[in-house]
């Protein structure tokens, strides 16, 4: 195992600092925490390496002070309330996902901000430098006299597949949050932990982008739309569980084929344009999706002149689950409420594009109930709410203990 | 022509022209043979390729990823005409490749190896030697690209020769014997291009060996020994000042368990040669169209033996070149191409593999 912040060699777990320093210092969301991830989210705004990475500067502005206070507001005046007072939960484990480099330091500020302890494990996986520029600046900042403390409460390891080092933080953690889909939860599900141990998993999810071709639209409009959609698509190679694996065109069949021909003309165009990858792997994945989702019967036609975007039909309520590097299934609705059929547990975001209020308010209605996390314009697909896959994050992980004087 | 006649047709003889007719209209059975037998080709023909009954040129074949024989049993022929099941585990991942035969199309793999070899090797089966362990055919675990190709290609040798011992050291004992019998006589020589390198190019021999009425065919790829600063003209003038092995007796060839027989081999020019069996069109990733000569892609290969398995049209993952058409030294027609490597196996990233690698 390999600690990466702050930078510190260990011969067993019980030496890293969120172990040895036993007290809990800080108050839920201690002004002293809300500035530290201040002064971080200044460093990344201002690091040069950062300025191309869109993902990286999200996460600096993500961590502004404003935007930290309006996060949590809800919940402190809840909490200043009564009867009642807030605590830490203790010690959290995050497991963190490869496919999103900045993943890790969304889960972690929510469960500092609860004043909690933090050991948080990163993918071995992780390879883009850019992320361990993150890592080097975060240790810049802990080596400080002011934020020294937090040494004790950000521990970043790495390691290797390994059950035995799972168990041992499993065992000793307060909280979990597994963010490793489906199989990683089953994973440790296994594992003995404490009694009363708070876990929280986020599953293998999919999303969708609605778009509503039926009002009348500039070509300012149409332009955006394309790049929102770039950047929902294209984004980590669409493999966040938030990227949309289907358009649904909404509409009459007629203006639902306007937009598709446009979307696929102008996105692949941005695509070949913007999206940097190796030409060979992309022409290959997508031919070999395409193939088995033609042989399986699951899709009907593909809308296809260049391999930076394949567009396949579906005609079936079953969305088969599997995506990348531009592989969209799309389909075509004549009402917003014939989305409903196509929801169900494993829906996480739905874009949407085009609608009014009104219309979204019915479509929130209309959702059901274990269905659907997030309703989001187009271009948002990525962007973290504190809220995610339905939990207020960092509301689950704050004890909260009753106070009563009579 | 028929099939027959073409198939007996002296190798690498058939141009441009006539490729684009003779070997074009067999291919259109091909083809037709396979939508009708095939419903995993039949759907990607029409679903990917929007193609019908009649390819209007070579280029429109419509083709299917290498890949579908790892995930798919794919046959043209009833259940019951199955002859055998090749399969090879290749060498990036571990799960193999599967394939269908029946006699014919076995047959007609093994004939046509014999017409691409037999034109350089002549009709008489050479003493032969064999850079590898005899190991290599036992082991059914390391029994993959390696064991098959050697052989396939042992059928046109004789008093084999396997140069390493199971602990894959140089048996200098034997080696030196069959040196004694055969020091400048016409042999065979066959391995893998790192193995021959390794163990052949680099042996250090206290005795006489001489190469220099030898063939040596090798297979296998550059790939460890561009690692090492080794290019074919390095390779072929070590053995020619080691051993003596004329550079133009040594044979570079490129195959795949998916297309059994007809081989690519390395012309004149050190480039690979379609056979009349076979045919190479290199495609533009980025959207499938035919690159121009000298414009490397993604190479799809096509060949008229496959008639059990649709896998007479196969897109692979290597990247390649045609350097050129009709016009190699040695007078051989047909097209010829280079190999630049590997598409990068699509590396993303799901959010489930956290824990699951």
């Amino acid at each position: 195992m390999k600690v990466i912040v702050p930078e510190i060699q260990i011969n067993a777990i019980e030496e890293l600092p969120v172990f040895q320093h036993t007290s809990f210092d800080f108050e839920t969301a201690d002004e002293r925490i809300i500035g530290f991830l201040n002064e971080f989210s200044r460093k990344i705004i201002r690091e040069a390496s950062f300025k191309q990475a869109p993902a990286f500067i999200a996460l600096g502005f993500w961590l502004r002070k404003s935007n930290l206070r309006s996060m949590v507001s809800d919940r402190i005046q809840l909490i200043a309330q009564g009867p009642f007072t807030a605590q830490p939960l203790g010690t959290i484990f995050h497991l963190c996902p490869s496919n999103v480099d900045t993943m890790f330091f969304y889960s972690l500020t929510l469960a500092l901000l609860g004043g909690n302890k933090n050991i948080i494990r990163v993918s071995s996986r992780m390879d883009d430098p850019l992320v361990f520029r993150l890592f080097e600046l975060l240790n810049e900042l802990l080596s400080t006299e002011t934020h020294q403390i937090f040494r004790n409460y950000i521990n970043i390891v790495t390691y290797e597949r390994n059950d035995a080092q799972n168990k041992a933080f499993s065992e000793r953690a307060d909280a979990r949050v597994i963010w490793g889909g489906d199989a990683t939860i089953d994973q440790f599900k296994q594992y003995k932990t404490k009694k009363r141990v708070k876990d929280l998993y986020f599953a293998d999810r999919v999303s969708y982008s609605l778009i509503n071709t039926t009002a009348e639209q500039t070509d300012t409009a149409m332009a955006q739309l394309v790049k929102d959609l770039f950047n929902d698509v294209y984004t980590f190679d669409q493999m966040g569980c938030s990227s949309p694996h289907c358009l649904f065109f909404v509409g009459t069949e007629e203006n639902n084929t306007t937009y598709r021909n446009y979307i696929y003309k102008n996105l692949s165009a941005m695509a070949q344009e913007v999206y940097e990858r190796d030409l060979s792997s992309m022409a290959s994945f997508k031919f070999n999706k395409a193939t088995d989702d033609l042989i399986d019967d699951a899709v009907s036609s593909l809308v296809r002149d260049n391999n930076y975007l394949v567009l396949s039909k579906v005609e079936t309520h079953d969305i088969p689950h599997s995506c990348g590097m531009g592989y969209l299934y799309y389909t075509s609705l004549n009402t917003l409420d014939a989305i409903v059929p196509y929801l169900n547990e494993k829906t996480q975001t739905l874009g949407h594009w085009g609608f009014s209020e009104k219309e979204l308010t019915a479509l929130n209605a209309v959702c059901p109930p274990h269905s659907v996390d997030r309703i989001v314009p187009v271009g948002k697909a990525l962007e973290f709410d504190h809220i995610w896959d339905g939990y207020d994050i960092f509301g689950e992980l704050i004890k909260y203990r009753s106070v009563r004087s009579k | 022509m028929t099939f027959e006649n073409y198939i007996e047709a002296e190798q690498f003889s058939f141009d441009k022209t006539e490729k684009d007719t003779l070997f074009l209209s067999l291919l259109n059975d091909l083809h037709k043979h396979h939508l009708g037998n095939s419903e995993e080709y039949q759907k990607i023909s029409a679903g990917f390729f929007q193609e019908d009954e009649r390819i209007a040129s070579m280029a429109d074949t419509p083709f299917v990823p290498v890949s579908i024989f790892k995930n798919r049993l794919m046959k043209s022929i009833p259940e019951e005409d199955i002859y055998k099941v090749l399969t090879s585990s290749g060498t990036t991942s571990s799960v193999p490749s599967r394939i269908v035969l029946d006699k014919a199309t076995a047959a007609l793999q093994t004939f046509a190896l014999s017409k691409i070899m037999n034109h350089v090797l002549g009709k008489n089966r050479l003493p032969m030697l064999i850079v590898d362990s005899k190991s290599i055919l036992k082991n059914r675990k390391t029994f993959s690209a390696r064991g098959a190709g050697i052989l396939g290609l042992s059928v046109f040798g004789k008093q084999h020769l396997y140069l390493l011992d199971d602990e894959f050291k140089l048996i200098k004992s034997a080696l030196q014997e069959f040196a004694k019998k055969h020091n400048g006589q016409p042999i065979l020589i066959f391995g893998f291009t790192f193995m021959v390198w390794q163990y052949l190019a680099e042996a250090e021999l206290d005795f006489e060996l001489d190469l220099s009425n030898a063939i040596l065919i090798h297979s296998g790829g550059w790939k460890k020994l561009e690692a090492m600063a080794v290019d074919n003209d390095t390779f072929k003038t070590k053995l020619k000042n080691k051993f003596g092995i004329a550079k133009e007796n040594i044979y570079n060839f490129y195959g795949m368990v998916e297309q059994v027989g007809s081989v690519f081999l390395e012309n004149s020019d050190g480039y690979l040669h379609c056979p009349n069996f076979s045919e190479v069109i290199i495609r533009n990733p980025k959207d499938f169209s035919v690159q121009p000569h000298g414009e490397e892609g993604l190479i799809q290969v096509i060949s008229l033996l496959p008639k059990s398995y649709p896998g007479h049209s196969i897109l692979t993952e290597d990247i390649g070149v045609v350097m050129g058409e009709d016009d190699a030294s040695n007078g051989w027609k047909g097209k010829y191409f280079k190999i630049l490597g590997r598409a990068k196996k699509a590396e993303i990233r799901g959010c489930s593999d956290t824990f699951n690698n």
